[in-house]
Order: structure tokens, then C-alpha cells, then sequence
């Protein structure tokens, strides 16, 4: 948070109000600055009530968005099964909730990311660490990784189905195979950034090489770069799984198989309200378990900015 | 002898840092390296830490050592205390309880001045501070040999003179082996008992003095530390002015392109002579 300077009193005693009776070309430009000083001043005067400002602003733009929905949706301007009204949208999202269609399909796309997200942290941590380790295999392994990161996952989708038929597995890979690339990405830049003075500190307060060299300084050290790196790690695993559901209709139904299926229903009531469920769980998990975890961390360690 | 040095060199590859080298530093001595950039002095406190081998010669050093660093290089997930007791933790001293190991780190703390931050966090300190908790780290598990590399070269000169004068303090109640890399002329006068100087590299020992005045030291008053400081500055200023020749590599000239070389005494002030 900003600091709040004093603000200077009117009868200001800075030599630039004595300058400012001369006439050289520098005392006007410290007129000028002088009148970006004020600017400043009067904006600083507005802080304390910054704090509610943002919010409000926010909760203004997306009560607009809103209401702009709501009015369009109203005038029908496009006919309502090509823009339902948010009240369309709400009576689905209500009664999927009341026939017991869309729990079961969020826990059931919950246990498939996690298995898989699971999978990708555990896999990308320990390729991580190793490429970090290793120059030969980061130089022939980790070229790989880095030209993988920027496959879209969902092209491993024709892939798995070839080698695991339409099953749980194909799912499986496809979430893997999203996230995987990113964690250890995250986990190997996050040895390298170690300053190297910190090991050498280390090794003289006889941390030596192995084991609590790893426990009581590497993890830590690493942790931040971790923790940026799981939450990327998640955001690709959500995005695989939703690609995979709407790929894979015979499998249990998964909430992206409920929006594929609103699709194929022409119901966009029941498209929209998908895409808001698959927005908020996914925004959810990164708001309320991510994000604040990353930023305690970061706080802690010093590495502001998080 | 706490650190016996003979005819050692090192090299990096084709790089050699230093050749040659012989030093003898009996026990309790306070001793500092002083020498142009790039001459080994950070390497050949390596070598005398273990942290580095040498290339040629051989290396004895009796007892333990502990290393203070130009960057603190604290652990920034510890806070003070954690950082001082991560020692003692890592030595996996049976002995010491939990409580034992902070009632520990805590004394070290009181050495340094730092009590009221034990509980703060490496960033969220000054950078005096976080290098005196740096020495505290190292005293803590009582080395008979504290090796401390340029440990006052970033902070500014009131912060540094306070620390020399503290270092001071603590070396004269320890009375422990010190090897202090400094690129100060005045900081080496001030705390040494001897200052052994390197020459460009790769680095040879090229002047060794001992200096017997009284401390505290002020070259204003003592005639004798004033004319060594000239004899040691224009010995330095040859060395680096080697240095600047090689990195210029044309016709470069003390008289006429040296950055200010200081004025001799009388008036030194505790900084300056920064080279
Ligand atoms: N690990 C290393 N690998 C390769 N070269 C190195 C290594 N460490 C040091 N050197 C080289 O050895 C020489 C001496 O380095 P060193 O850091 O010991 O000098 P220094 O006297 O401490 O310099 P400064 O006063 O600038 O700190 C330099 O030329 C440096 O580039
Ligand atoms: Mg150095």
C-alpha cells in the first residue's frame, strides 16, 4: 500500500514558490511540476476510500453487463433461443440443482480433475526436479518438455482414444498431458532461480547434499515457484477436462457433457448456465485455494508483487 | 596456525585466479586481503572454506569456519532467530533441545543487536541489519575461523562504520581467526592486524604488513598508520592500475585517466578510498 505523503501546507515554504516569480524557461517547469504535485496531493486525498472504490466499481460494471443482458434478452432482439434472459438461465440452473442432474455431474468432473491434476503434480514435480538436476537430461528431455507446453491438450485427445478406447483413461491422459508440461516447467525454473550464494550459505552452516540439504532448503526455496506453478498446472488440468468431456458423450456424465448436451438439445439456457458453472468451480478452486496459499507464501519469502 | 597456505594456485579452466600462494595466519589474528577486482580474493576464501579445491599447493586450515557473505544470503523463509538456529539445526547436535538451539541463536542475536527482530523476516529488515544477522549466523556455532567476504561493501558508510566498529567489539571479546576480503584501504587499517595484499591477476601475494597501532585507529592522530596508508595506496594504485591497463587495453594512464585517487593523510575518514 502507498504511503501518504504529508501534503504540502499552502503557505508553502519550498523554493519553488519563490521561483515561480521569475520568468526563465526553468521556473516555469517548476510551475508545472509544481501543479503535478497538487494533482497528485488531491488524488492521495481520495485513498482511504480507494479501499471501496474498486470493489464498487467492479460490482457496478458487472451489474451493467447484467442489466444489459436482462434488456436485450427482454426486447427480444434476437429470439430467446438464441439469447435466453438470465431469468431462463437461472429457472435451469434451479431445477437441474432440484432433479439431481448437475451435483453428480460436477462431482463426477471433480474426481476426474483431481485424479489427473493429481497425476500432473506428482509426475511434473518429480520431471522437474530431475531435469533441474541433470544437464543431459534437460538438454534432450527438457527440449521435449518445452516444444510439448504449447501442444493444446485436447490434440492427445485422438490420441488416447486410439490407445484407450473412449474410457476414463482417455479422460485421464488428456488432463495429464494438460498440466503435466506446466508444473514441471514451474518446478525446474523454480531450482534454477536458487541464488547460488544460498547454497553455498548453506553448505557452510553444514546443511551438506542430500536430504536436509533438500528438506530444509531447496523445497523452501523452490516453494514459491511451486505453488505459481500448481496453480498454472491447475488451470490447464480444468481446461483439458472440459475439452475432453465435450469429446467424450457415453462416459458418465461430466458437467462438460451436460453443457455438450445442451447443444445437442438446443437449449442455450442450458448452455449458458454451463458455462458459468464451469467458470465459477474453476475460478472458485483458483480464488478460494490457490491463490491465497500463493500469496501468503510470497508474502512470507519477500517476493512481493504475487 | 589456524590457515596455512602453500604455493597454492587456482584456475578456472583457462582462467587463473591466483598463483602461487603462501600465507601463515596463527590463530586469533585479524587479517585482511586487499586487492584489485578480480585478483582471487573471494576465490581464495573459497578454497580456505572447502568450498572450492585448489588447483595446486596445499591448504590447512585447523579448525572450523564460518562465512559471512557481501549479500547476507539469509534464508528468506526463516525469520531471525531461524536463520541464526539453522546451524545448530543442521549439525543435528543431539545434544541441543529445541529451546536450547533459540536460547542459542537469541545470545547471538544480543551479539549483534538484533533481539527486537527475531521474530522479523529477512525482507523485512535493512541491509545492516540483515548482515549483522548474516555474522550472527555464522558466530552462533562458534568457528574458530569466520571468513568474511567484502561482508560491508554494499551498505552505505554510516551503516559500515557502525558494523566495523561492532565487528570490532566482537572480534576483541572472541579473539577468533579472521580472514576479512575488503576493497577498502581505510576499512583494512582500521580492523586489521595485518593486511596481506594480492596483485592484479592472477593473484600472488605482492605486500604484507602488520600493523601494531593501537586500537581504535585514527590515521589523523598516528603519524606512523599514516604513512603506511600512503606506502599501502600507492602499492594498490600500481595493482590496479594493471588491472585498468588489461581491461583497456590501449595506452591508459594513471596520471591522467585514474578515477580521484585520495589524497594522502592527514585527514582519513573511516570510509572512502573505496577501491
Ligand atoms: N566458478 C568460477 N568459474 C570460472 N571462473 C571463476 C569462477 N570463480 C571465479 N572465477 C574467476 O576467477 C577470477 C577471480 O575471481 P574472484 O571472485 O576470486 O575475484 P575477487 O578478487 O573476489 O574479485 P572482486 O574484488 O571483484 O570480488 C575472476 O577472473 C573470475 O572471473
Ligand atoms: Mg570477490
Amino acid at each position: 500500500m502507498s504511503r501518504t505523503l504529508p501534503a504540502p501546507a499552502e503557505t508553502d515554504p519550498h523554493p519553488a514558490s519563490q521561483v515561480r516569480r521569475g520568468a526563465s524557461p526553468s521556473s516555469l517547469r517548476i510551475v508545472k511540476d509544481r501543479g503535478q504535485a497538487k494533482g497528485s496531493r488531491s488524488s492521495q486525498g481520495a485513498n482511504p476510500s480507494r479501499a471501496w472504490l474498486r470493489p464498487a466499481r467492479l460490482a457496478l460494471f458487472y451489474a451493467s453487463l447484467f442489466a444489459a443482458w436482462w434488456i436485450v434478452a427482454a426486447r427480444q432482439i434476437w429470439p430467446p433461443y438464441l439469447l435466453p434472459s438470465p431469468v431462463d438461465v437461472g429457472i435451469f440452473l434451479r431445477e437441474s440443482l432440484a432433479d439431481g442432474t448437475l451435483i453428480p455431474a460436477v462431482l463426477t468432473s471433480a474426481a476426474r480433475v483431481s485424479v489427473g491434476y493429481g497425476v500432473a503434480l506428482v509426475g511434473g514435480t518429480v520431471l522437474g526436479l530431475a531435469l533441474a538436476r541433470s544437464r543431459l537430461l534437460d538438454e534432450t528431455l527438457g527440449s521435449a518438455v518445452v516444444g510439448l507446453q504449447s501442444l493444446p491438450s485436447i490434440c492427445w485427445f485422438p490420441l488416447a482414444l486410439i490407445w484407450f478406447n473412449l474410457s476414463e483413461k482417455a479422460v485421464l491422459f488428456v488432463i495429464v498431458m494438460g498440466s503435466l508440461f506446466a508444473i514441471t516447467l514451474a518446478v525446474r525454473a523454480g531450482v534454477r532461480q536458487i541464488p547460488p550464494l544460498t547454497l553455498r550459505a548453506a553448505r557452510m552452516l553444514g546443511a551438506g547434499s542430500g536430504l536436509r540439504l533438500w528438506q530444509h532448503v531447496l523445497l523452501p526455496a523452490i516453494l514459491p515457484a511451486f505453488l505459481s506453478g500448481m496453480r498454472q498446472g491447475w488451470a490447464f488440468a480444468w481446461r483439458s477436462l472440459m475439452a475432453a468431456e465435450l469429446l467424450s458423450q457415453s462416459l458418465k456424465i461430466g458437467i462438460g457433457h451436460l453443457l455438450s448436451n445442451g447443444r445437442d438439445l438446443n437449449d442455450m439456457s442450458m448452455v449458458l448456465g454451463m458455462i458459468f458453472v464451469i467458470l465459477a468451480l474453476g475460478l472458485l478452486v483458483d480464488r478460494l485455494l490457490f491463490f491465497p496459499v500463493e500469496r501468503a507464501v510470497a508474502r512470507r519469502w519477500g517476493v512481493e508483487g504475487a | 596456525m589456524a590457515i596455512a597456505l602453500h604455493g597454492v594456485g587456482v584456475s578456472f579452466g583457462p582462467v587463473e585466479a591466483a598463483r602461487d600462494i603462501s600465507l601463515a595466519i596463527p590463530s586469533g589474528e585479524f587479517v585482511s586481503l586487499l586487492g584489485p577486482s578480480g585478483c582471487g580474493k573471494s576465490t581464495l576464501l573459497s578454497v580456505v572454506a572447502g568450498l572450492e579445491t585448489a588447483s595446486q599447493g596445499s591448504v590447512t586450515v585447523t579448525g572450523q569456519a564460518g562465512m559471512v557473505f557481501q549479500e547476507a544470503a539469509l534464508f528468506p523463509w526463516r525469520t531471525l532467530i531461524g536463520n541464526v538456529a539453522f546451524g545448530l539445526e543442521m549439525r543435528g547436535d543431539r545434544r541441543l533441545s529445541k529451546s536450547e538451539r533459540l536460547a542459542r541463536a537469541a545470545d547471538a542475536l544480543r551479539l549483534v543487536h538484533l533481539s527486537r527482530f527475531a521474530d522479523s523476516y529477512p525482507h523485512q529488515l535493512s541491509g545492516g541489519m540483515r548482515q549483522r544477522a548474516a555474522l550472527a549466523r555464522a558466530l552462533v556455532l562458534d568457528p574458530d575461523i569466520l571468513l568474511m567476504d567484502e561482508p560491508f561493501g554494499a551498505l552505505d558508510a554510516q551503516t559500515r562504520s557502525l558494523l566495523q566498529a561492532e565487528l570490532l567489539t566482537i572480534w576483541e571479546r572472541t579473539r577468533k581467526t579472521v580472514l576479512f576480503v575488503t576493497h577498502s584501504l581505510d576499512e583494512a587499517l582500521f580492523l586489521s592486524d595485518r593486511i596481506v595484499l594480492l596483485s592484479a591477476r592472477p593473484g600472488r601475494v605482492v605486500g604484507d604488513y602488520w600493523i601494531d597501532a593501537p586500537r581504535p585507529r585514527d590515521p589523523r592522530t598516528d603519524a606512523a598508520l599514516a604513512a603506511l596508508r600512503s606506502r599501502l595506496l600507492a602499492q594498490l594504485s600500481h595493482e590496479i592500475e594493471t588491472v585498468a591497463r588489461a581491461e583497456h587495453d590501449t595506452d591508459w594512464h594513471a596520471e591522467t585517466d585514474a578515477p580521484r585517487v585520495p589524497p594522502p593523510p592527514p585527514v582519513l575518514e573511516n570510509v572512502g578510498a573505496d577501491i
